[in-house]
C-alpha cells in the first residue's frame, strides 16, 4: 500500500478537497507469462540479442508482463478477486498465457 | 456481389477500414461502416474487421478491440452462420474472440 503527499492540484480535485494532502493508494500486482509449454519467440529474441552484448550467463529467456491495478484505500479479499477474474477475462490471454501472481504490491 | 450489404467495422486504431471498404464496392457490393462503439449491425450481410493497429497493439494485438460494443453482435451473428473475414489485426481481433483457433 502506498501513502503520499497529493501535492498536485489534481490529486486535491481528485480526492475532494481534503484538508490534510495524505493520499492512500492500494495497489495489486499481477504478472502474466507464456504458457511454459509453448515456445516465446519474443523471449528467443531477447535471448539471442544477449550474448551480442556480452551476457552470456544466460541459457534463455522468457518474457511476461506485470501489471500494476490501483484501487482507492486499502486492498481487500474483493479487490483481489476482481483482480483475478480481471487477469482471467482481459489481462491474459489463457489460451496462450498463465497469470502466475495475483498479490498486494509489498507481499 | 450485388446488392450485398458488407459491414467494416472501425476500431481505434484501425487503418485499413477505407482499403476494405473500396475491396467491397470494387467486388460491385455496398459498403456498410461499422462504428466500434454502436452495437448494431445495420442488416449487413457479412462482416469485414479490418487490418491495422487497434488500440495500438496494446496488450495483446486486438485484445481490447474484441470487448468493443459492437462485437458482442458479430459473435453472435458469426455463430448464427454470417460470414466474417478477419484481415491481419481484424484475424487477430477473431483469434481474442474465439471466432478463430489461436495457436
Amino acid at each position: 500500500m502506498v501513502t503520499g503527499r497529493g501535492d498536485s492540484p489534481g490529486a486535491a480535485t481528485r480526492f475532494g478537497g481534503i484538508a490534510s494532502r495524505e493520499v492512500t493508494v492500494g495497489r495489486i500486482i499481477v504478472e502474466v507469462m507464456p504458457k511454459p509449454e509453448l515456445l516465446d519467440p519474443q523471449g528467443k529474441a531477447v535471448a539471442g540479442a544477449l550474448p551480442r552484448l556480452g551476457f552470456d550467463q544466460f541459457t534463455g529467456v522468457r518474457q511476461g508482463k506485470r501489471f500494476e491495478l490501483s484501487v482507492p484505500g486499502e486492498v481487500t479479499e474483493e479487490h483481489l478477486a476482481a483482480a483475478r477474474a480481471a487477469a482471467e477475462k482481459l489481462l491474459s490471454n489463457p489460451i496462450i498465457e498463465d497469470v502466475v501472481r495475483v498479490v498486494e504490491a509489498g507481499e | 456481389m450485388k446488392d450485398a450489404r458488407i459491414g467494416i467495422v472501425t476500431f481505434p486504431g484501425s487503418l485499413d477500414d477505407r482499403d476494405a471498404a473500396r475491396a467491397v464496392r470494387l467486388a460491385g457490393a455496398t459498403a456498410v461502416p461499422l462504428w466500434h462503439a454502436d452495437a448494431e449491425l445495420h442488416e449487413v450481410d457479412a462482416i469485414v474487421l479490418p487490418g491495422g493497429v487497434s488500440y495500438g497493439d496494446y496488450l495483446r494485438c486486438g485484445a481490447i478491440a474484441r470487448f468493443a460494443p459492437v462485437m458482442e453482435r458479430v459473435v453472435d451473428a458469426a455463430n448464427g452462420g454470417m460470414p466474417v473475414l478477419g484481415i491481419c489485426n481484424g484475424f487477430q481481433v477473431l483469434c481474442e474472440s474465439h471466432l478463430s483457433p489461436a495457436r
